[in-house]
């Protein structure tokens, strides 16, 4: 093996991202148990500058984060368990169009249409109850992004201990107060998130093992060539090493997650779009670079109402030719066991030991591509059951969740798998709320269903990125691609307010029709996430007359 | 599943009705590129009587069948590319009439004619129907079928093809815009700078359609592998434009239903389809439901030949007052991005047939397709590399 091994295989030259001008949690991400999301409006635009500024010195950068990350992973990789003891707590920060408004109104608006126009006014193409119907989800009854509650800005403070996080959160919701006592900011909303614990620990309410599928980003943390901020486990001489950075993670341009970067060429898994240079059109103000787009929504999931309609799918296939039991029946509609483990891969009960190994728990595609990887340790790959060649949707529905936000090798109605890579959004959410029977442990759930996942993603496209695997994928029962077909369960809203279906099958579709309302919105907004040097220059600053 | 009698015209429309042996003159069409393909593209590959694509009126497809139904949206996916993902600047440029006599750039089996009063958009039509049914109403059979294939006594009907014309696309058209010279100009200006009553770009035909479900059905390996990825697939066969949203998936969904050892063939009627628009997200000024404006003017609904998107002048606002998402539309290619085409294809039982992958078709890499997608040189040491494979049912 090359000393430098991008010279064996022509693999592409990865830029060197601004480590200390990027907030933390795009890249890498926070990955702490516990954040607190803090949602303002600005009442005094002077003042919030000096706010921005001196909040900057405390904003955690890609550096800082992803020095951390590698931190603990040294210690755990020595010790064999991960460390105990070691506290960091982070701080990031985004601001609406609506704010940037206020801030800089002398600067060009962002192209992308859904940041510009905000998620209250979007959320009827994502399927959400309309604005004043009433219904749950029905964005007159957010928490927070609905009218009259929309949030100029939003702080995201996460850390290993809930007591330090909640130090941090006391120090800034003092901070919105100046000297005189009148608020800079007023506080909307703030939300606490836990990463679950006990058996649940990793999963979403609903049981299931969430964010195993996460997008890999290239790009190098400094000048050293072998820098990647992304660990790269694969044989670097091996022709999927250019485009994968372990089994089943592909690896994405930066540009796809923060701006000013190369982005993903819809045409080539590889190779990124040229530069797009200063002649055409940019898809953000100069000032930008460096920063992302955050979408965030406060998604209830409504506990009972999924397991009976789990109950109620299961039910319906009994009077078919194809019974399923009620647990294969929820992995089916996941798409993966609660444990993670794909069904594409073991098809009639969960496997735990495969959903534990990050080497397998993503390896996988829906048509049969699963490469023999060569790692770069040189150790075998764990020999677990392999995924089979399912386009006829047997083992893994179409429209099982996961099958439907990531198609993965398959075709889809916006062309083949290469644009695919174009699409995907890096989430980086956390659940709020006690689980259901917890909370039902005093006899009744003192919670009253509130509680769910608070979705968070960055990408540079909400259009593209968040908006389309949604109100394409997810509403309609037969995208991404068809036959069988079926809505998204988890996420899905019928467009036209049309019948839910899903469909099973042994060769021949078996139809189920669901009411999919598990998952209701209830607060959300759209944010630009700045560079650590926009807050302290373009943001802090008056504009000139 | 019997045999079929004839092959009907798409979505089952009744203007071949009227036009002596008009049916009889299409079905035979219909029949002559699918054994044109089957003969020159397929069978060269797997051996003469191993095509797993076949003519339905020969050839049963053994029961039960399965429907594959393949699905795109119908903005094209290579103008965005052109501009770099700039999607505003894209559809610009989708907007954009040809000149008389030239193509449009829809290249997703879909195409669309703005009509706009005031700098707003009153009007857009959407079709999808293929140049060659027009050629053959105009004249009994279309221009890509050899006279010695042509066994009926059809010559189509030009005064139809006129009072469709003024019926969809306007009153003014005049038979001599249609025929110079007595011949059928499918680039004729009421189909090109004028309007768009059936498809113009080169990529968009029925006998194009029918060659792409042929040729997906020829497996394909690379060192011994047999591939199975969308892109892959369109690399490695060549079998359309690898760069657009229609070509690569059509393809690998009926591979997937010819690595099954299945027979493939297109649903009759044969034909491209518009499925549906998604109006999800759309508001009107009165809070009228925008679907309400959508109209399948040919064709039938799942089933659309032909679409019209068009405000009635008495509610007093036109379609650039609606708005998607909080955008009005400003372009018809934001209607276009909404709008689902679709395909449909039907097989046999599976394991009939077990044909060998074919390799690769030799040859320059077609546009969008990446060397190392390709199975071109992606190693400079030369060094002997598997690509990795699949892993088979285990």
């Amino acid at each position: 093996m090359s000393e430098n091994p991008t010279r064996n295989l022509n693999l592409p030259e990865e830029e060197v991202l601004d480590v200390e001008d990027i907030q933390g949690d795009i890249l890498p991400g926070f990955n702490k148990d516990h954040l607190t999301l803090l949602f303002f409006r600005i009442k005094d635009v002077t003042s919030t500058r000096s706010w921005l500024r001196e909040l900057a010195r405390h904003v955690a950068t890609t550096r800082e984060v992803l020095d951390d990350r590698r931190f603990r992973r040294a210690i755990t990789a020595r010790r064999g368990s991960e460390p105990d003891g070691l506290i960091a707590t982070w701080i990031n920060l985004g601001l609406s169009a609506a704010a940037l408004q206020k801030l800089v109104p002398q600067e060009p608006e962002f192209a992308d249409d859904a940041f510009r126009i905000g998620l209250m006014e979007r959320s009827g193409i994502l399927g959400d109850p309309a604005l004043g119907s009433g219904e749950p989800g029905d964005p007159r009854l957010w928490k927070v992004g609905g009218p009259g509650k929309e949030a100029d800005v939003a702080v995201l403070v996460a850390s290993d201990d809930p007591a330090a996080m909640r130090r941090q959160v006391q120090g800034i919701l003092s901070s919105v107060t100046n000297s005189l006592g009148k608020p800079v900011l007023e506080l909307i909303y703030k939300q606490e998130c836990h990463d679950l614990s006990g058996d649940l620990k990793g999963h979403e309410h609903f049981g299931f093992r969430d964010g195993i599928s996460l997008p890999g980003v290239r790009g190098r943390a400094s000048r050293d060539s072998n820098d990647f901020v992304t660990p790269r486990l694969l044989d670097p001489a091996s022709v999927e090493a250019l485009r994968f950075s372990k089994p089943g993670q592909a690896l994405l341009w930066p540009g796809q997650f923060v701006f000013g970067y190369r982005k993903q060429d819809p045409n080539d898994p590889v190779n990124p779009l040229p530069d797009l240079g200063t002649t055409i059109p940019r898809e953000f103000p100069d000032w930008a670079r460096n920063g992302s787009l955050l979408v965030i929504r406060r998604l209830r999931q409504d506990v009972p109402a999924f397991r009976e309609g789990v109950r109620g799918i299961t039910q319906q296939l009994a009077r078919t030719r194809l019974p399923l039991p009620e647990s294969e029946v929820a992995a089916k509609l996941v798409g993966r066991w609660p444990s993670g483990a794909p069904v594409i891969r073991t098809e009639k009960s969960d496997l735990v030991e495969l959903a534990r190994d990050p080497l397998a728990n993503n390896d996988f595609g829906f048509q049969g591509s699963s490469p023999q990887w060569r790692l770069r340790s040189g150790e075998p790959l764990p020999a677990f059951p392999s995924a089979t060649d399912d386009t006829e949707a047997i083992r893994c529905p179409r429209g099982a969740h996961i099958r439907k936000m990531n198609p993965r090798d398959q075709g889809t109605d916006i062309g083949p798998a290469s644009v695919t890579l174009t699409r995907i959004p890096m989430r980086r959410g956390l659940p709020f709320g006690k689980p259901y029977d917890l909370s039902l442990k005093s006899g009744k759930d003192t919670l009253r269903g509130d509680r769910g996942l608070m979705f968070i993603s960055y990408q540079t496209s909400i259009v593209d990125q968040f908006e389309f695997i949604l109100s394409d994928w997810a509403n309609h029962s037969d995208k991404p691609n068809n036959s069988p077909e079926g809505h998204d369960p988890i996420l899905g809203r019928p467009v036209g307010g049309g019948q839910a279906v899903f469909e099973f099958s042994d060769g021949t579709p078996v139809r189920c029709l669901l009411d999919p309302r598990w998952v209701i919105p209830t607060g959300g907004g759209y944010f630009f996430v700045p560079s650590i040097s926009a807050l302290n220059t373009v943001l802090a600053t008056e504009p000139r007359n | 599943m019997p045999l079929l009698t004839k092959f009907d015209p798409p979505a089952n429309i009744s203007d071949l009705d009227a036009i002596p042996n008009g049916h009889d003159a299409w079905s035979e069409s219909i029949a002559f590129w699918t054994d044109d393909a089957i003969s020159r593209r397929v069978e060269p590959l797997v051996g003469i009587g191993l095509s797993q694509y076949v003519n339905p009126l020969k050839k049963d497809l053994a029961a039960p069948s399965a429907t594959k139904e393949v699905t795109w949206l119908a903005f094209p996916l290579v103008l965005v590319a052109k501009h770099n993902g700039d999607r505003n600047a894209a559809r610009q440029d989708a907007d954009r009439k040809p000149a008389t006599g030239a193509a449009r750039l829809h290249d997703e089996y879909c195409e669309w004619h703005v009509t706009l009063q005031n700098n707003k958009i009153v009007r857009v039509d959407f079709t999808c129907e293929g140049p060659e049914y027009w050629e053959a109403l105009a004249q009994g059979y279309p221009k890509s079928v050899p006279v010695n294939s042509r066994h009926f006594n059809a010559v189509g009907d030009k005064n139809l093809v006129l009072t469709l014309y003024r019926r969809f696309v306007s009153a003014d058209v005049q038979l001599a815009d249609l025929f110079p010279n007595g011949k059928y100009d499918p680039l004729n200006k009421w189909n090109s700078s004028h309007g768009a009553m059936h498809l113009t770009h080169p990529a968009n035909s029925l006998q194009a359609e029918i060659s792409l479900g042929a040729d997906a059905t020829v497996r394909r390996q690379r060192t011994g592998i047999e591939l199975t990825d969308s892109k892959q697939l369109i690399c490695c066969a060549k079998y359309g434009g690898a760069q657009r949203a229609s070509d690569p998936t059509i393809g690998s969904d009926v591979n997937a239903l010819a690595r099954q050892g299945r027979l493939i063939t297109l649903l009759n009627p044969v034909a491209l389809y518009i499925k549906d628009l998604d109006t999800q997200g759309w508001t009107t000024p009165d809070g009228t439901n925008a679907k309400n404006f959508w109209k399948i003017v040919r064709g039938t609904p799942g089933n659309g030949l032909r679409a019209v998107f068009e405000v009635p002048p008495a509610k007093g606002y036109a379609v650039s007052d609606i708005k998607i998402g909080g955008v009005a539309i400003q372009f018809g290619g934001q209607i276009a991005e909404k709008i689902t085409v679709k395909l449909t294809g039907i097989a046999s039982a599976p394991n009939i047939v077990n044909n060998n992958a074919r390799s690769c078709a030799g040859g320059a890499p077609l546009p969008g397709c990446p060397a190392v997608l390709s199975g071109l040189a992606a190693v400079e040491t030369h060094e002997e590399i598997t690509i990795p494979a699949p892993r088979l049912a285990g």
